[in-house]
């Protein structure tokens, strides 16, 4: 079985009440690792070589991106694009053997720092080349350090509707001098993650970690596909974890009852959770229906090109289940009652940020008093590592806190990155 | 694929389980829903919130820690939390001895006994249960089906365990059940109910997991599943 997926919810519903909330956890069998073998991988290096990085990390980045490059096994193609105003193909695709990775080394080395930053115009040259490999699955890694300056907003928002399902990308950030929200538009709608390097000697094993992780790509295009019943309506699809993305607009109609959500490329043990809610049609007491039936849908290489597959075998049922008994029906199942807490969590840390920056004490202490509470009560210790560096923390279970006057930027915009990222139900 | 099937509603689904265009429940005998069979939910008595709380956390009896915050039997000595005094005595005995948990005549019992035997349960491995297939207890392969009658006021289900002197009267292969899983009780006006002793894995019936410790009156044609691959079908008895 390639995939497994399971669903956890309590399909009691009070007579009156047609809100069904589940979480659909999917894992990807280690059965499905073998596939890559013959199906191609494409990385592609997106490089700001601005002013600004001039000295200790343009130097972090050339051994970054030199030793990523050394790792990659001799069947992946790799590309290296750098920009500043404009972009320039430093590195053209090319199948990584040792005569090629040295060849990249040596214009890596080259490379000086110098000039603006345009986001929009490195995206749009790894797009021209992940647009010639259709069959790979293809992985970029973006790397800035500052703000983009030297174009107009939209064109980053232009650019990234064309790359939208051509490829995926995790962005970094180095130091603290560029901005969350911008690098933040790119990953997420890149079907990845940003993160912050707070100095240059971090890249290198950032970049390691990322290779990694896009060498275990085995399936492409793996969609959470959604059945409802007729008169049913999806209220919302998120990804919940690792960490929380809003899906819901991402749907794809595939029949009048069944939608899809793309979720990129998986490799083999990889597990998601999702929460689903979906609003069915009233029901009587004592009335059962199936209200959802989550399964996957997915490209598999199949030798000589991406076979479209649909695990039937690993659908889950969501259910509906009216009754008049309140210990049946007021129980909060504990996988949703624990993504709904970490949303919250999620939601108070943006929030309370967002106050702090803007000199309203009072509430962002409230707010980040009350993330502490969730982190500390969910058991989410990372978390309460993050919030440790921009509040002192007086009594975490109770969620007093008090703000730390010289909170490190770095640690601000870290907390800020990462507050989307969730811990995993703990399992009884 | 579709192969004509048709719904309570009269919808064309392409699904053998639940209809495909409402929801709604495909295999449902139609005879139970004509004679007004309540649905699952409506059969099933919980637990009372009331008893679950405010009852200790140790066997007062033999000092075992209970299994789970609401599991209603000592896992050792089988005392029971709710009634607060000692289960009957394990293994063998358990046919003479009054079931503490649901009021079963004890002359009642002992007259089914006598006379009709009503059900009897089919008890099978199915492989297909299995979803998370485990090398190091692989589900038994080609073990034929075994018929249980349901002779007794009460029939044990659950694994076998002769350190802690655990005989149950349907012993199970599966590392999935508990050791004092659920109970098949006959109540007094003859129906077999269904007894979940706060099981670790849960207790489904007709795919549907019924609250721990709760009780379900069962009718002929509904299954019972508990563990990894253990299916009991509820047959009315020939």
């Amino acid at each position: 079985m390639a995939f497994k997926i399971e669903a956890f919810q309590n399909r009691f519903l009070p007579p009156g009440q047609n809100r069904v909330d589940a979480i659909v956890s999917v894992t990807a069998g280690d059965g499905v690792g073998a596939s890559s073998l013959s199906s191609q991988l494409v990385v592609g290096f997106i490089i700001d070589k601005s002013g600004s990085m001039a000295g200790d990390r343009i130097e972090g980045v050339k051994r970054a991106v030199t030793q990523a490059i050394s790792m990659l096994d001799e069947r992946t193609w790799f590309f290296v694009v750098v920009f500043d105003s404009t972009a320039q193909v430093l590195v053209r695709e090319t199948k990584a053997s040792a005569a090629s990775k040295q060849s990249a080394a040596q214009a890596i080395h080259a490379l000086s720092a110098g000039g603006g930053t345009a986001m929009s115009t490195g995206l749009a040259a790894a797009l021209a080349i992940m647009n010639r490999a259709p069959d790979a699955i293809r992985e970029a890694i973006f790397l800035t350090d500052g703000k983009n300056e030297s174009e107009e907003p939209g064109h980053v928002k232009a650019i990234l509707g064309k790359c939208e399902g051509i490829f995926e990308c995790d962005c970094w950030g180095v130091g603290t001098d560029w901005r969350v929200g911008e690098v933040q538009e790119i990953s997420s709608a890149l079907l990845g993650k940003a993160s912050l390097i707070p100095e240059p000697h971090g890249i290198e094993a950032a970049f390691q970690a990322a290779m990694h992780q896009a060498s275990s790509k085995s399936l492409k295009d793996v969609r959470l596909r959604l059945w409802t019943p007729q008169g049913a309506s999806v209220v919302f699809v998120k990804q919940v974890n690792p960490t929380i993305d809003e899906m819901t607009n991402k749907a794809r109609t595939v029949s009048a009852q069944i939608r899809e959500y793309n979720t990129g490329a998986w490799g083999a043990g990889e597990s998601r959770d999702f929460h689903v809610a979906i609003d069915v049609k009233q029901g009587h007491e004592g009335e059962e229906m199936l209200s959802g039936r989550p399964s996957i849908a997915y490209l598999q290489w199949g030798g000589s090109g991406w076979v479209e597959q649909e695990d039937k075998s690993a659908e889950a049922r969501l259910f509906a289940s009216w009754t008049a008994d309140d210990s049946l029906s007021s129980r909060i199942d504990h996988h949703v009652a624990h993504y709904t807490g970490q949303g919250e969590l999620a939601e108070a840390i943006q929030q309370g940020l967002e106050l702090r920056a803007r000199g309203d004490e009072g509430h962002a202490t409230q707010l980040l008093g009350k993330a502490v509470k969730i982190a500390h009560a969910s058991g989410n210790t990372e978390m309460t590592q993050r919030l440790k560096k921009v509040v002192d923390v007086v009594d975490a279970a109770a969620g007093t806190v008090r703000l730390k006057k010289d909170a490190a930027k770095a640690a601000t915009m870290d907390l800020e990155l990462e507050s989307r990222t969730t811990k995993r139900v703990h399992k009884k | 694929m579709s192969g004509g099937l048709v719904c309570r509603a009269g919808h064309a689904s392409d699904e053998p389980d639940y209809c495909s265009v409402c929801g709604v429940a495909m295999g449902a005998p139609a005879a139970g829903k004509a004679a007004g069979s309540p649905q699952l939910a409506e059969r099933i008595t919980p637990l009372p919130a009331s008893v679950r709380k405010g009852l200790p956390n140790t066997c007062p009896e033999c000092a075992e820690p209970r299994a789970e915050p609401d599991a209603r039997f000592c896992e050792v000595c089988r005392f029971d939390f709710v009634a607060g005094r000692p289960g009957p005595p394990p293994a063998g005995g358990a046919t003479s001895a009054p079931a503490p948990p649901v009021p079963v005549a004890a002359s009642a019992a002992a007259s089914a006994q006598a006379a009709a035997i009503h059900f009897e349960l089919v008890v099978s491995i199915d492989p297909a249960l299995d979803t998370e297939p485990d090398p190091e207890s692989p589900c038994p392969k080609d073990v034929p089906a075994v018929v249980v009658p349901v002779d007794r006021a009460e029939l044990l289900v659950g694994r076998r365990d002769e350190r802690r002197d655990i005989h149950p009267e349907l012993p199970v292969q599966d590392p999935g059940t508990s050791r004092r899983h659920a109970k098949f009780v006959l109540a007094a006006d003859g129906t077999l109910v269904l007894l979940d002793l706060a099981s670790t894995n849960g207790t489904k019936v007709n795919g549907l997991e019924v609250p721990s410790g709760s009780r379900t009156p069962l009718v002929a044609g509904d299954e019972v599943c508990v563990g990894r691959w253990t299916r009991i079908l509820v047959r009315a008895r020939p």
